[in-house]
């Protein structure tokens, strides 16, 4: 399972979303996570079918979309979807 | 370890909250700022500040980031984290976080300000993130060349679809009323934006969409029909709500669910604790007006201080 986070400069939420990933990234060094900003990927936008920013992205082992979550997200919650998530 | 003891921890990271952290600060007192995010309600302002004195024009993200400028120039610690709970033991007050951290204080100044108030309509929930949006200025940069929807019609409603109408392919306007409510200089913008279609007596109904927003189902309050367009985006500016939940049954509120404050000081009716910017009953919400509450409430809070150690 590998997390792609989707930010960009001009969004405020990504700064509060920023120092609670490096806690969870801190707390769990095998999970496998990708950040991605618009400002120098734009067409991320398409490709990733972006409604909302910051953006999480939960991919299984073969690429696969399992679970999007958006905004501003309590690292409880984050934790949970990691763990429930790790295996696939 | 023993737990830190703090003079004030102010609940909230918009003007009211960042102005008492500094005054806080400036008496001289321990604070501590807990905030969900950043800015409170001026990160969704679709239009340039104007009216903020001694900044000219300037968008919310920049005036966002010289409060942020500010507070970091006086070291204030700033933990993002929502509170969820506020209980006061003797002259302590606990405040509990979402991530289930507490935080102890001997005075509080609440200043969480308004949330989004939602339209509660089948698949607004659902879809919320994917393509159900309450912040233009967050995510309305995604929107560009398709199709988008905003309900509500008064100057939110307006300054939103105008922001839209700079990237998006169509910007529709739905207003509940007969009428739109905003201002003319915003009703003289919109029609002169062609990407901009105002509809007026829509009762939106249904947001609809397998995994993403791609129909909104309104009814014509005129003709009763119902009606559907085919739309991208949705993003609702219909007003906000107290952001208040987390201190229900400890202070008095008025029929619009905002907390009950004393005009001078700031005080509510529990002793130490106070309330600040859009979350009181004060008449006007102007970011101005909550800067200068957030000082009110610090001041006050620190004669408060005195008064009981």
């Amino acid at each position: 399972m590998k997390v792609l986070k989707i930010g960009a400069s001009w969004c405020v939420d990504c700064k509060v979303m920023t120092p609670r990933w490096e806690e969870i990234e801190q707390e769990y060094p095998w999970l496998e996570t990708e950040y991605i900003g618009l400002d120098d990927n734009p067409d991320a936008i398409k490709k990733y079918n972006m409604a909302s920013i910051p953006t999480f992205i939960f991919f299984d082992k073969d690429g696969n979309e399992i679970l999007r979550m958006s905004k501003l997200v309590e690292k409880d919650v984050l934790i949970k979807a990691i763990l429930e998530n790790k295996d696939k | 370890m023993k737990q830190k003891l703090y003079d004030i921890i102010i609940i909230g990271g918009g003007p009211a909250g960042m102005t008492a952290a500094i005054y806080g600060h400036r008496e001289n007192l321990d604070v501590l700022l807990i905030t969900k995010d950043i800015g409170g309600q001026i990160k969704r302002k679709s239009v340039e500040i104007e009216n903020y004195p001694g900044l000219g024009k300037i968008s919310g993200k920049s005036l966002i980031e010289k409060f942020e400028e500010h507070l970091k120039e006086f070291k204030v610690p700033v933990v993002l984290d929502k509170a969820v709970k506020i209980k006061k033991t003797g002259k302590v007050f606990f405040v509990s976080t979402g991530d289930k951290k507490q935080f102890k204080g001997l005075s509080v100044i609440v200043a969480s300000g308004a949330d989004p108030r939602p339209l509660e309509v089948t698949g607004e929930k659902e879809l919320i993130g994917r393509g159900v949006s309450y912040c233009v200025t967050c995510d309305g940069m995604l929107y560009k060349d398709r199709i988008t929807a905003v309900v509500g019609g008064g100057n939110a409603g307006f300054e939103a679809g105008i922001f839209l109408s700079r990237l998006a392919k169509q910007v529709y306007i739905l207003e509940y009323g007969p009428k739109v409510r905003a201002d003319k200089t915003n009703q003289q913008i919109v029609k002169k934006t062609q990407k901009i279609k105002v509809i007026t007596n829509a009762d939106l109904k249904e947001i609809k969409g397998k995994n993403f927003v791609d129909t909104i189902i309104y009814q014509d309050n005129i003709t009763k029909k119902a009606k559907t367009l085919k739309v991208d985006g949705v993003f609702i500016e219909i007003g906000s709500i107290p952001a208040t939940g987390f201190v229900k049954g400890l202070v008095d509120f008025n029929k619009r669910d905002e907390i009950k404050v004393n005009p001078q000081t700031g005080e509510t009716k529990i002793f130490g604790l106070f309330a600040a910017g859009d979350i009181t009953d004060n008449k006007y919400k102007q970011i101005v007006v909550a800067a200068g509450d957030g000082a009110r409430c610090a001041l006050s809070a620190s004669r408060y201080l005195q008064n009981i150690i």
